[in-house]
């Protein structure tokens, strides 16, 4: 990790606390960036320190959330399913060891790839944990994929936006 | 016991997981039973002041419609002044920013009222929560009622010196006492996690004679709210075959969306309230 990728997380944490948390798009639509923090983790650092990395982003994000424990469990599990997802996506001539998994650097096909599937298991342990019954299944299926549309984007038009300001420096 | 450790050791990122979200799930579950450690909510000091500091900024904006809710009330409250007579009024304390009413003794309850400012608001979750900057330093207390000038917000769950969070109206975990207006039926208030512009009433017996806009007011039974607070009216109500209960959905009147002025009401009775009924229970 880098300075500058810590201040990157930085940046998508205040994104999602101070702007992200306070806009109602619909009430089906939960816009979440901070996600991005963990999928675009360093690809060979310890499974466990990507662990505890989610642990403790998911605390802060639910700190300002009041909902004390809800992002930290659905984090954890996107921390634990990352690795089997790059796996099952890793191209035919393996990963490059020092690069970051964005889609700049890997392609925009693999990247939604990676991104679709992981934000789509993400949301779906995230609204049922926070629903906590199977009672209002159909509301809680259309917040998945409407949720996961919206991240999906998010994460795109912020790297976007990343990538051309880096590119001046 | 040699493999056993090379078990653990070769498994070690699944066992980390599992701890994990053993503990996630754990406080998930320690926070929904009320008992939410105040330093790990928004009403630590931390997020409180970083929200006042964004509260801020965002604050030139709605000044407009807080002006002409400021306005609005006024002029009710001139109108309840001019209505009821004076001398009901013994003592009229002006404290910074709150209130002191004490009201003759044939009603016998005492409410203070000091005004706060939300500084923060969800309305997406299931469990909302607001947060205001008012702490135990102005007197607000853990289960003080919470009201704007439209209506019920919610309850006080915690309390730090500059800051408080509060469970409003539209959380899951919450049910109030309520009343039909003129009816004297009284109910239960909860949310449905659906949409935070309606909430439910439940317990109104089917011999009820109701209305659609029938006004819903708190019943004064909790010792939070004082009695005929406004809560919401009648949108639409059902009355499902073979039960004996109306399923009643409530347009809420307090605007989740806009809130940004509240005041917390502090019964100076409750104590001596809750332990005469505690006392009548043990008997």
């Amino acid at each position: 990790m880098t300075a500058f990728q810590i201040i990157n997380a930085i940046a998508i944490i205040a994104i999602q606390v101070l702007i992200l948390d306070n806009v109602e798009l619909h009430r089906l639509v939960k816009p979440l960036l901070y996600p991005l923090i963990i999928l675009t983790l360093p690809l060979f650092i310890p499974r466990s320190l990507v662990l505890v990395i989610a642990l403790v982003l998911g605390l802060i994000i639910d700190i300002s959330n009041d909902s004390l424990g809800l992002h930290a469990a659905a984090c954890v599990f996107l921390a634990y399913i990352r690795y089997i997802i790059l796996m099952l996506l890793e191209p035919r001539n393996g990963y490059d060891q020092y690069v970051l998994p964005t889609y700049k650097n890997l392609g925009f096909s693999w990247f939604l790839k990676y991104a679709s599937i992981s934000i789509l298991l993400f949301n779906t342990f995230f609204f049922f944990v926070e629903a906590f019954s199977f009672r209002f299944l159909d509301t809680i299926l259309l917040k998945i994929i409407l949720s996961t549309l919206t991240c999906l984007f998010l994460m795109i038009l912020y790297q976007m936006l990343f990538t051309r300001l880096k590119s001046r420096y | 016991m040699g493999e056993l450790i090379n078990f653990f050791v070769r498994n070690h990122v699944f066992f980390i997981f599992i701890l994990f979200e053993f503990l996630c799930f754990y406080i998930l579950g320690t926070q929904n039973s009320y008992h939410r450690a105040s330093a790990m909510s928004s009403s630590n000091a931390i997020s409180g002041a970083l929200y006042k500091v964004t509260n801020s900024i965002s604050d030139y904006a709605g000044l407009k419609d807080v002006n002409k809710e400021l306005a609005n009330e006024n002029a009710r409250l001139r109108e309840y002044l001019t209505n009821k007579e004076l001398s009901f009024i013994n003592r009229v304390d002006t404290l910074v920013d709150s209130v002191y009413v004490t009201i003759d003794s044939v009603l016998a309850k005492g409410y203070v009222y000091t005004s706060a400012k939300v500084i923060n608001n969800t309305t997406h979750s299931l469990y909302n929560y607001i947060t205001l900057d008012k702490g135990s330093k102005d007197g607000f207390k853990k289960d003080m009622g919470l009201v704007s000038t439209n209506g019920v917000v919610g309850i006080i769950k915690t309390v730090s010196k500059n800051y408080s969070s509060a469970m409003s109206l539209i959380n899951k975990n919450i049910k109030l006492t309520a009343k039909i207006r003129h009816k004297k039926f009284t109910g239960s208030i909860s949310w449905n996690g659906e949409s935070a512009q309606y909430g439910q009433l439940d317990e109104i017996p089917n011999h009820a004679n109701i209305e659609i806009s029938d006004t819903i007011t708190t019943s004064g039974y909790s010792a939070i709210f004082p009695e005929n607070f406004m809560i919401g009216t009648i949108e639409d109500f059902e009355l499902k075959e073979g039960s004996n209960f109306y399923d009643i959905k409530v347009k809420l009147a307090t605007d989740f969306y806009t809130l940004r002025y509240v005041d917390g009401v502090e019964n100076l009775n409750r104590s001596e309230l809750i332990e005469l009924e505690e006392l009548a229970i043990k008997r």
